[in-house]
């Protein structure tokens, strides 16, 4: 029986070795919690918190990890073992990011989008957002200055969207696509919407959701000439519905974002990475003549 | 996800013109978001009548009418000189006749014939009182050969200000930039160019659709007045030799102007330098009226949330921290004169009011009290009590200025936008994007 504990054992390790990559650290992990970490990390230096943050950060993420999706994961792990390339990529993005270096981290974020592109794989896999994280999402949103929200706000300007102007065009693009494709995409839309527009209280979201769901299918539903006399109508009930201040749609997306930092299962990790890359930098100036 | 290094560079840059600014006059503001505390600090540098936005008016008897007021309501009726002037001026120039937009009335003038000494003693502007004015309009026509010209009561009659024609202006700036001539360069003032530069920079940073276009010409439109840069001379005097520096700002406003965004970037980065060179600041500051703060809340409103994203990423550096702010008044309060120290706590505590509360800031606010309290106590701080004393102090400003990170934003922008309806040059740089984005060959 030892013998076939031992056997499994080396099996085990010899699959883990298999589809883990050597970091720059000597600590090996997966290519798909790499991708996680590097997320986190990307969220922290857009925010650029100081010590003390950091150490509020993690008391209050403690526990508030999220899941994530399996196909994503795998589909990451799988590229980053056929092509080498992609680990080095996904090692040296954590170190600039960590360091807060600038220059490499454009340089790397350019080597990943060529491989992203190449392999067709997404390396920022979806986090599902925890209830914790939702419940310590205004804490930890007032933790940060203006300037500190606004250069995580600017330096993602291009995720940033109107929930109208989602809307409105969805209500157009859904037509004429297959009832499948239709579900998944009334779903994506109205997730997105209900989001922005209800922020992170369930509740609320849940309402927004309903909304938006229903005004897509009765677009989805009417035929070319009714939808063109409906159109102005349906427009008009899409404001409403989205009808929503721009700063308050602003700090929702903001508390989504910090809520996917603290959902996320490597954020631990990322943290205690930049506190320590803190403090070293700290110790290195009160040390310097 | 797009890392941006323009960001963090502008941020930085801020950083140092904050620590040139509080350097040099005491106070660390942000530099490219000019704010009342820097006409008080420019008004006791230089002892000039400021009025500040908000606050009494002092030397500048200076009053922005309502919107809603038409412009003969509220002008003096007594002073139809200048207007008899213009008339019997057509036998040099030709003119528009008089357009009212709003509440003010303007024309575009052009001359007609060449400059002569003749027309200069003893034409348009004889009266020795009006001798700025005068030398204002003979500078546009003798470099430029047209201009605008305003009237307006609340100015008790003075041409309060002239905007050359953008597509002359931009054929003058072509001649500029070709040949090394100062004299030829000088044609368009090196603050006049700043501030066109920084109104491009907020219109091409809001990314606005047509209809959030119009409403800003529509706002435009209604401003009854424009605001005065107050250290326009100063700058002016300041550049006006340095023919690297004013080579600089035109070739910014060239490619600006031209929508040549990746040599404007290295123009800015080249304009920076050169401020650095010479510790001096090239943007000048204007005087907000309320007028423009109202017309900035009507635009503010109709921008999307991912349009407010785009305008924080080109112009990110207008969200400053007032507790920032704040501790470093602190600091520098302690080195002013007593009657320095009433003009600057009046216009900081001003400036973080609106900061934390918005351009709606009631006239006695808590922060307001707060704030003062605070430079009161620190003002007799020797250096060692200051160091000692840090700590509370940092603690205390953050308290006093304390503001939810979204709303900062808001009224950050807000602000930004109000300096930017009261830029002189705004309108005339709006109508330039107008057409060319009418006429995009």
């Amino acid at each position: 029986m030892r013998q076939i504990g031992v056997c499994l054992l080396i099996i085990t390790g010899w699959i883990f070795s298999f589809s883990a990559v050597a970091r720059a650290d000597g600590n090996a992990a997966r290519a798909s919690d790499l991708a996680l970490e590097v997320e986190a990390l990307r969220t922290l230096s857009d925010l650029r918190p100081n010590e003390a943050q950091l150490r509020q950060l993690r008391d209050l993420s403690a526990g508030a990890a999220g899941d994530t999706k399996t196909a994503e994961m795998e589909a990451i792990d799988s590229a980053a073992e056929e092509n080498h390339g992609c680990d080095v990529a996904l090692v040296a993005l954590r170190e600039a990011l960590i360091s807060d270096n600038a220059d490499a981290i454009a340089k790397n974020e350019k080597t990943l989008d060529g491989w992203e592109e190449k392999l067709q794989v997404n390396f920022s896999p979806r986090i599902m957002s925890s209830l914790p994280a939702r419940n310590a999402v205004d804490k930890i949103f007032n933790l940060f200055t203006g300037p500190q929200i606004a250069n995580l706000i600017a330096q993602r300007n291009e995720e940033v969207s109107d929930p109208t102007e989602i809307l409105l065009a969805a209500l157009t693009q859904c037509r004429g696509m297959k009832l499948a494709d239709f579900q998944a995409f009334n779903q994506d839309v109205s997730d997105e919407i209900a989001d922005l527009v209800a922020g992170v209280i369930v509740k609320n979201n849940r309402a927004i959701y309903s909304k938006v769901s229903a005004l897509m299918r009765i677009a989805f539903r009417l035929h070319d000439e009714d939808y063109d006399s409906q159109l102005p109508s349906l427009q008009d009930k899409a404001n409403a519905i989205t009808k929503i201040d721009s700063s308050q749609a602003l700090r929702h997306w903001v508390k989504w974002e910090i809520v996917e930092l603290i959902s996320n299962p490597q954020a631990n990790l990322a943290l205690n990475e930049r506190s320590s890359w803190a403090e070293q930098t700290a110790s290195n100036s009160q040390g310097a003549p | 996800m797009k890392i941006s290094g323009k960001i963090s560079g502008k941020i930085s840059r801020t950083a140092r013109k904050m620590t040139l600014l509080a350097a040099v006059v005491g106070t660390c503001l942000v530099g490219a978001n000019p704010s009342s505390a820097v006409l008080a600090v420019h008004a006791i540098a230089h002892r000039e009548p400021t009025h500040v936005a908000g606050g009494a008016p002092r030397r500048v008897p200076y009053a922005p009418p309502l919107k809603s007021v038409p412009a003969t309501m509220h002008r003096p009726v007594a002073r139809p000189a200048l207007r008899e002037n213009a008339i019997a001026a057509e036998k040099h120039w030709e003119h528009t006749g008089w357009v009212k937009t709003g509440a003010i009335e303007r024309h575009h003038f052009w001359l007609t014939r060449p400059f002569d000494h003749i027309w200069h003693d003893r034409g348009y502007f004889y009266r020795p009182r009006w001798w700025w004015w005068h030398h204002h309009h003979l500078w546009q026509l003798l470099w430029l050969g047209q201009g605008w010209a305003y009237w307006h009561g609340w100015y008790y009659g003075h041409w309060i200000t002239t905007q050359p024609s953008v597509i002359v202006s931009q054929s003058t700036n072509v001649v500029a930039d070709a040949g090394p001539s100062v004299s030829v360069a000088t044609a368009v003032a090196p603050s006049d160019l700043a501030l066109r530069n920084q109104a491009l920079d907020v219109l091409d940073g809001l990314q606005l659709t047509d209809n959030q276009f119009d409403v800003v010409h529509g706002a435009l439109d209604h401003l009854s007045l424009a605001g005065d840069p107050v250290d326009a001379d100063v700058i002016n005097t300041a550049i006006d030799k340095k023919a690297d520096c004013v080579a600089a700002i035109h070739r910014l406003y060239a490619d600006s102007a031209s929508g040549n965004d990746e040599q404007a970037a290295l123009d800015m980065d080249q304009v920076y330098k050169l401020e650095d060179k010479y510790e001096i600041n090239f943007d000048p500051t204007v005087v907000v009226s309320d007028d423009a703060r109202v017309q900035a809340k009507v635009i503010f409103d109709v921008l999307t949330p991912r349009q407010i994203a785009q305008y924080l990423a080109v112009r990110g550096q207008v969200v400053p921290d007032p507790s920032q702010i704040l501790l470093s008044a602190l600091d520098q309060c302690r080195h002013l004169t007593d009657a320095d120290f009433e003009e600057y706590s009046r216009c900081l505590a001003e400036r973080l009011v609106v900061l934390t509360h918005g351009l709606d800031s009631p006239p006695d606010d808590t922060v307001e009290r707060q704030v003062k309290a605070l430079l009161r106590d620190a003002r007799p701080l020797s250096d060692e009590e200051f160091a000692s004393q840090k700590d509370d102090l940092r603690s205390r400003s953050e308290q006093a200025v304390a503001c939810d990170p979204i709303e900062l934003i808001h009224h950050a922008v807000e602000w930004d936008l109000a300096n930017f309806m009261a830029n002189p040059q705004a309108k005339a740089m709006s109508d330039m994007r107008a057409r060319q984005v009418q006429a995009p060959s």
